[in-house]
């Protein structure tokens, strides 16, 4: 267990429109260790994406370090970054952005075709419950099981990192449960890191470390030794 | 509000915007363009040709017009001017030019017919000229063109001045086309016109009359046709009696004239032929004289030869007896040699055999004596082997006795083993026995031992269960008696304590009776213990006894096994001994069968011996008798060569006495010839002196003659020739007086002039064009329309929503979108009708230039279509937008605000082939589904894609219809190389020469006639040529046919008219048409056939309709086209021969003025080009900006650039390829369409396309849809991966 498998040092990023220049990021500074569940947290408009832009290798930074697994992933061209999301990083995305015109399978195929040391899709989309709806489109499905193929997608790669923004934004509260679980026995049974952005403050509870992003900067971070199992965690 | 909106959401969606501005702009804009081309040329045209005061009708007479014919013209009622002038086709060498051209000289008109200056300035004088601008350039201004003195007389005497200086250029407008005409001088082309002032003709008569007319109606339109052919006719009325006066009069004074010529030549005749008899006279004298001598000199000749003979033929006889001497001398000195070399052999032999015989007793000698010493000393070997054998015989026999002696012995101690083995068998017997006995007792014991072992458990339990409860019974009274003694003792002070007194003696009563009965009981215990442990003692005795008896047994049962062991060696040894013993014996026997077979073999080398030793003997004695016959053979042989040598010398010395002989009588023959010969010459000499008297003789005769006849055959020639001369006018006069038939006249309309023609011809072609293409690009504009519109209302939907939610009416959200598509319509339909109006027809027109450059364009504004063009575009993309509104509106607003679900997935037909689908790749899956997801694009898609293959399709098809018409017409149809027209007062002597050269140079030719007539039939009139030949001429030169169906020449009364003809006379197959022939017949003919045809219109007929003495024209066919064009000068340089016209030219000359139409199919390719690239832009990018998320989420999940691209744009490949296919098969469609609206009257367009044209076709629609889509593929690269982080919209 790496405990500096994620370091962002002294990230700033800016986006320059005209001659305004809007600071998103300034000196964000921390370290996620292997295996960990991380939630960042932090109100609308605080970073939150931008920081997750970055570390997903789908945003430049203006300054600073950011490397993960030990690879500097600041300094990497496009094409490098288009590899570094290729292998490394899975992401689920708030409205699961599933291909609409592929199966539900398909959707998991699609991904794991891009890597070499992928997981069988079939055994993933069981894994995640789905065993029974393979060949249904999106549109057939509800959106947590919409959710549940978007975090098979991610999981089909294997890749290190598991990235989700808002998993359970779109869901009720139920479903966001179930998802959260899922997200939270993965982690703990295959070791992977999973980084949650959230706004939701309720889901501190269920991580090993909470980013607190504010304005821009990092307003603390914690590590939380007994991460509360998700059944117990009400908001 | 809503401009705000408006001009933001322009701004936004530039591009869009762009694209149904640009697409209507091309619609109305190649609409319009296309439409205009055709009245912008034709106007050009009109105003050129009314400018230069184009002639209506050119008139021409073959006995020329007259000042008084132009006069009678001038006053004919709706002439507005008549002028007379001259045209002359000359060779002329042009200053700075070395070959000959040949030009065409025409004189200045004034009021007809003007000229436009292009360069320079007129001629002031007669010796300046003015050129064709086409021809010559400015650099020629200047230089001098002079008329060739090879011209003929008849050219020359036009001329009244022969060197001009070019000094400008000028356009005609009888030559608005390239093609400047044939003529029958030179090559047949003629390389341009030259303008000379009147004043430079010496002629006596115009050559032409050119007239123009008030005639109604506009540029080649029916009006002015109509009004034309009304005038023509009262105009022919006219020429024709003008001609006929003409006519009188020449014939008049040319009959008179001949007359006095005659008498003259008849009176020169008579004078000559005096002349010549005297002369003829005087020269026979000298011929008699002359006769004499040579008969003289042939008897000398002859007499000297005769001598010559004999004196060779006497030393030829002498030579020969010397020849037959010598070869005697030779033969007999060859003789002598070889007698002598024959002796010598002969002796040499006889040495050799002496010592042959001598070597043959040596070698007698020697061999004798060796074969005895050799036969002793085998007789002494063989007596000492045959001692050997008996010595080994003896020896065997002792080993055998030997052998007997141990056999026996081995006997004896095999029965001892036998005793001994029975002896272990008995006493192994015992000890089984033995064994048994011993189990059995242990067997017996360990029972005993068991039974023992369970009393003593028994007994262990009885004592455990007896002695325990007493045992607790003690302990619990002890307990019980301690607790009462010291409740005892804690009651010790009070008075009470008697009852726990009792208590405990009670329990102390107890507890002493208990310990009794323990007591008692363990005595009883260990009684019993006592007797068991005696039971065990007598078991232990038992078994030591046992063990003692198991140890002898054990003992024996080991002896036994070594008594085996020694038997089994015993018996190991004798067997061994055996062997040994067989062993010998065999040995034995081998050497006994060895000494055998020594003494047979030794008896058999003593009878050798014996044969050998006779043998020797024999051999010996042979060669004894052989050498005493060689010794008497030697003694013969002596005795023959001494009688030999004798015999030769006896020979030699014969043959040497008779040569001797021989020389003596060549010595006197050779006396005789000498003699002979000197008298021969002395009379030879004698004759000789006699001959050459009269040869001075006659000498003297011949000079006096030749002095008188030189001057008397001067003067006899010089009036031949004058005579000659006299005749030959006379004959000319004659000739010409006969040949002066009635003028041929013709009154030629614009029709006749090729330039006109075929303009009109091209003006069809553009229009027909203009018919058929802009529909497509107005239906393709309307599409393109349609989706992006309807996709823009569809974008805006929530806007909408939310307007209508906050009360706006229908009409002010959709005004918005109405000005939008209203906008750029009108921006559009602007823009495209002002570039289409000035550029497609100036293209146009810059591609037609190559042929006539005569003006710059006129642009045709027609404010017809402006207004039409406006508001079709108008209406069109305004109804569109209102009708995607609309449709929107249906919904309700909150309807309205939610985003409207995304086009769901959907299986697709192919899917239900499970092995084919499971083979594709996502990709590929996900490709087909997306195909099909969105029809409406898949269909604009198509349509577009279809139209812009179609477009190219038809394009070059146009090409390939018109570049086919002439394959076929020339090398399917026409299959003759050269036409040659011959004139029609062709005299015997000329035809003979063109028929001789064409039968010497052409691989086939036929003579026929050939005449441009009116050809009517029932259903109307036509112009057409008539050809008429043989049927067997016409094989090979033309071939008739209907498809693949061939079609018989026709015979007497019949006739076969080429399809386009028999069309327009509305005639079929066994109708009649009446066809008029030279000199004013006409023949009615049944039609038997109608063939195809591509190039003008023909009726042919068989030679015998057309009477066969009208031969006026002939075709030939030659191996190549040089020697057609060698074959064609060498037939324009014979009298007669009008014209001749290569088929090669002709055809050249047709391409050259076709090739505009490579520009025409340039210009519908980028046409086309564009129309692709703006359907795949427009609809890309709609499918790109519908498919943001998903394109965002692609890259998000690694997918690199080519990947993301290929997502996107491979189902835009595959639409773009099916629509490539639907277009083929569209094309083929629309180029039908095309080609039937072209009508051109002398031409017919098959309609095909060539398989290459579909594959251009093709392959331009993959590269046309290959730009756009790598042009979208940086569009792909923009999509920032933010949005798929965004949420629905």
């Amino acid at each position: 267990m790496k405990e500096r498998f994620i370091v962002f040092e002294q990230v700033t990023k800016e986006y320059r429109s005209g001659e305004v220049t809007v600071t998103a990021l300034r000196d964000v500074s921390f370290t996620i260790a292997q295996g960990e569940i991380c939630v960042i947290v932090g109100e609308s408009g605080a970073g939150k994406t931008t920081l997750l832009n970055i570390l997903g290798g789908m945003d430049s930074l203006t300054r600073g370090r950011v490397l993960v697994d030990g690879a500097e992933v600041s300094a990497y061209r496009k094409r490098q970054l288009t590899d570094y999301r290729r292998r490394d990083v899975g992401f689920v995305f708030q409205f699961y952005n599933l291909i609409p015109n592929l199966t539900a399978l398909e959707n998991v195929e699609i991904a794991a075709q891009l890597c070499r040391d992928a997981l069988d899709p079939e055994e993933v989309l069981r894994g995640v419950g789905l065993g029974e709806r393979l060949g249904n489109f999106p549109a057939q499905l509800s959106g947590g099981e919409q959710q549940r193929v978007a975090i098979a997608r991610a999981l089909a790669k294997n890749p290190k990192l598991l990235l989700c923004d808002e998993p359970t934004g779109a869901l009720d509260y139920q479903t966001g449960k179930a998802i959260l679980k899922l997200l939270q026995d993965t982690s703990r049974k295959s070791g992977m890191t999973v980084v949650i952005i959230t706004h939701n403050k309720a889901l501190c509870a269920m991580a090993d470390r909470v980013i607190r992003v504010k304005s821009g900067t990092i307003s603390s971070v914690e590590q939380n030794a007994h991460a509360t199992p998700i059944e117990q965690i009400e908001w | 509000m809503t401009r705000k909106t408006l001009l933001r959401t322009i701004k936004a969606t530039f591009g869009r915007y762009i694209a149904i501005l640009a697409i209507i702009a091309l619609g109305v804009g190649f609409f319009t363009g296309l439409k205009s081309a055709e009245p912008a040329m034709r106007n050009t045209a009109e105003d050129y040709l009314e400018e230069l005061k184009f002639y209506d009708f050119q008139l021409l007479s073959t006995l020329g017009l007259t000042a008084e014919d132009v006069d009678a013209f001038a006053a004919l009622d709706g002439v507005t001017a008549a002028e007379g002038g001259y045209s002359m086709d000359a060779l002329a060498q042009v200053e700075g030019r070395e070959d000959t051209l040949v030009l065409e000289f025409l004189s200045l008109t004034e009021e007809t017919d003007l000229t436009e200056l292009t360069a320079g300035r007129m001629p002031e004088t007669a010796a300046e000229c003015v050129a064709d601008a086409a021809a010559f350039t400015e650099e020629d201004i200047g230089k001098t063109i002079t008329v060739s003195d090879t011209n003929d007389e008849d050219t020359l005497d036009t001329f009244a001045v022969t060197e001009f200086t070019i000094v400008g250029l000028v356009q005609s407008p009888r030559y608005i086309s390239s093609d400047r005409g044939s003529t029958s001088l030179g090559s047949g082309t003629l390389t341009g016109f030259v303008c000379l002032p009147e004043g430079a003709f010496s002629s006596e008569v115009y050559h032409e009359i050119l007239l123009c007319c008030a005639l109604s109606g506009s540029l080649y339109s029916e009006e002015y046709e109509a009004a034309r052919d009304a005038l023509e006719e009262t105009i022919e009325a006219l020429l024709e009696e003008r001609g006929l006066l003409r006519y009188t009069e020449l014939r008049t004074e040319a009959e008179a004239e001949l007359a006095d010529a005659r008498q003259e030549l008849d009176d020169g005749w008579a004078e000559y032929e005096d002349g010549k008899t005297e002369l003829a006279d005087a020269a026979q004298e000298l011929a008699d004289a002359r006769q004499e001598l040579d008969d003289g000199w042939v008897a000398y000749e002859d007499g000297k030869a005769e001598a010559e003979q004999e004196l060779a033929d006497a030393a030829q006889e002498l030579a020969d007896a010397r020849q037959e001497l010598d070869d005697s001398w030779a033969e007999y000195e060859t003789g002598k040699a070889e007698a002598e070399a024959e002796l010598a052999d002969a002796a040499a032999q006889l040495a050799v055999a002496r010592q042959e015989l001598d070597d043959g007793w040596t070698e007698y000698e020697a061999g004798k004596a060796e074969a005895e010493a050799e036969l002793s000393d085998a007789e002494a070997q063989l007596t000492a082997a045959q001692q050997e054998i008996a010595d080994g015989l003896a020896e065997v026999e002792a080993g055998e006795a030997q052998i007997a002696a141990a056999q026996a012995a081995l006997e004896e101690s095999g029965a001892e083993l036998a005793a001994a083995r029975q002896t272990l068998e008995d006493s192994e017997a015992q000890l089984t026995a033995a064994r048994e006995q011993l189990e059995e007792g242990k067997a017996q014991l360990e029972a005993q031992a068991e039974l023992l072992a369970e009393q003593e458990a028994q007994f262990a339990q009885e004592k455990a269960d007896t002695l325990e409860p007493l045992e607790q019974a003690v302990e619990a009274l002890t307990a019980q008696e301690q607790a009462l003694q010291a409740q005892l003792d804690a009651l010790a002070d009070t008075e009470d304590t008697t009852e726990l007194e009792e208590q405990l003696a009670q329990v102390q009563a107890q507890l002493t009776q208990v310990q009794e009965m323990l007591t008692q009981a363990e005595a009883s215990f260990a009684e019993a213990e006592e007797s068991l442990a005696a039971a065990e003692a007598q078991l232990t005795a038992a078994r030591e006894e046992l063990d003692a008896q198991e140890q002898v047994l054990e003992d024996s049962e080991a002896q036994l096994a070594a008594g085996w062991a020694a038997l089994e060696a015993g018996e190991a040894q004798l067997v061994e001994a055996q062997a040994t013993l067989t062993e010998e014996a065999q040995t034995l026997a081998a050497a006994r069968a060895q000494l055998e077979s020594g003494a047979e073999t030794l008896a058999e080398q003593q009878a050798a011996y014996e044969t050998a030793k006779a043998e020797t003997e024999q051999q010996l004695a042979d060669a004894l008798a052989q050498l005493e016959d060689g010794e008497a053979e030697y003694a013969d042989g002596l005795a023959e060569y001494e009688a030999g040598k004798a015999e030769a010398e006896a020979e030699l010395a014969d043959a040497l006495a008779q040569l001797e002989e021989g020389e003596s009588d060549y010595a006197d023959g050779l006396a005789e010839y000498e003699e002979g010969k000197a008298e021969a010459e002395q009379e030879l000499a004698d004759a000789l002196a006699e001959l050459e008297d009269g040869e001075a003789e006659y000498a003297d005769g011949l000079a006096e003659y030749e002095e008188n006849r030189v001057e008397a055959e001067q003067e006899l020639a010089d009036a031949l020739v004058e005579l000659e001369d006299g005749e030959a006018d006379y004959a000319d006069g004659v000739a010409e007086l006969e040949s002066l038939k009635e003028p041929t006249l013709y009154t030629l309309d614009r029709d006749s002039n090729s330039g006109y023609v075929s303009y009109e011809n091209d003006i069809v072609i553009v229009s027909s064009i203009a018919n058929a293409f802009p529909v497509f690009f107005a239906l393709i504009a309307a599409l393109v329309c349609i989706t992006t519109m309807t996709r823009m209302v569809n974008e805006e939907r929530t806007q909408i929503g939310t307007l209508k939610a906050l009360g706006y009416g229908e009409g002010t959200v959709s005004q918005k979108y109405i000005l939008y598509a209203g906008s750029a319509a009108a921006l559009g339909s602007v823009a495209g009708y002002f570039l289409g109006s000035f550029l497609l027809p100036q293209v146009i027109w810059m591609a037609y230039a190559i042929s006539y450059g005569f003006a710059d364009l006129e642009y045709y504004f027609s404010p017809a279509m402006f207004v039409g063009g406006l508001l079709i575009a108008l209406v069109g993309s305004v109804g569109v937008t209102m009708w995607a509104c609309r449709r929107e509106f249906l919904d309700n607003p909150a309807e309205l605000i939610r985003p409207k679900a995304p086009s769901g997935g959907k299986r697709i037909l192919l899917e239900r082939f499970t092995p084919l689908w499971k083979r594709l790749s996502f990709l590929n899956k996900v490709t087909i589904r997306n195909t099909f997801r969105y029809k409406r694009r898949m269909v604009m898609m198509l349509v577009g894609i279809g139209g812009c293959t179609a477009l190219l399709v038809t394009g070059y098809g146009i090409r390939d219809s018109v570049a086919n018409l002439l394959n076929y017409q020339y090398d399917e149809i026409m299959l003759y190389d050269g036409a040659v027209t011959l004139g029609e007062d062709l005299s015997d002597e000329e035809y003979a020469a063109a028929v001789e050269l064409m039968a010497q140079e052409a691989e086939q030719y036929a003579l026929g006639y050939e005449s441009s007539e009116t050809i009517s039939a029932s259903g109307g009139e036509k112009e057409a040529t008539v050809i008429a030949l043989s049927p067997e001429d016409a094989e090979g030169l033309f071939d008739l046919h209907d498809g693949n169906e061939a079609i018989v020449w026709p015979e007497g009364g019949e006739a076969v008219l080429t399809a386009k003809l028999a069309d327009k006379l509305g005639v079929q197959v066994g109708d009649s048409v009446t066809v008029p022939l030279t000199g004013g017949a006409e023949v009615t003919v049944t039609v038997t056939g109608i063939c195809d045809n591509f190039l003008n219109h023909y009726v042919y007929l068989s030679a015998e309709t057309a009477e066969t003495e009208a031969v006026n024209a002939a075709y030939y066919r030659t191996a190549d086209d040089d020697s057609a064009a060698a074959l064609a000068t060498a037939l324009r340089n014979l009298d007669g021969v009008t014209y001749v016209s290569l088929s090669a030219e002709e055809r050249a000359l047709m391409e050259a003025s076709m090739s505009s139409l490579n520009y025409v199919v340039l210009l519908v390719v980028v046409c086309a080009g564009a129309l692709a690239f703006i359907v795949l832009y427009n609809l890309t990018n709609i499918n790109i900006m519908e498919r943001m998320r998903e394109v965002a989420t692609l890259k998000v999940l690694g997918f690199h650039t080519g990947e993301t691209a290929s997502y996107v744009l491979r189902e835009n490949i595959i639409l773009s390829v099916l629509g490539g296919v639907l277009g083929l098969g569209l094309g083929k469609l629309l180029h039908w369409y095309v080609m039937e609206q072209v009508q051109v009257d002398a031409m017919t367009f098959e309609v095909r396309v060539a398989e290459v044209s579909y594959l251009y076709s093709f392959v331009l629609t993959v590269v046309f849809a290959l730009v756009a889509n790598f042009s979208m593929r940086f569009k792909l690269d923009q999509i920032n991966m933010a949005e798929s982080l965004k949420s629905v919209e």
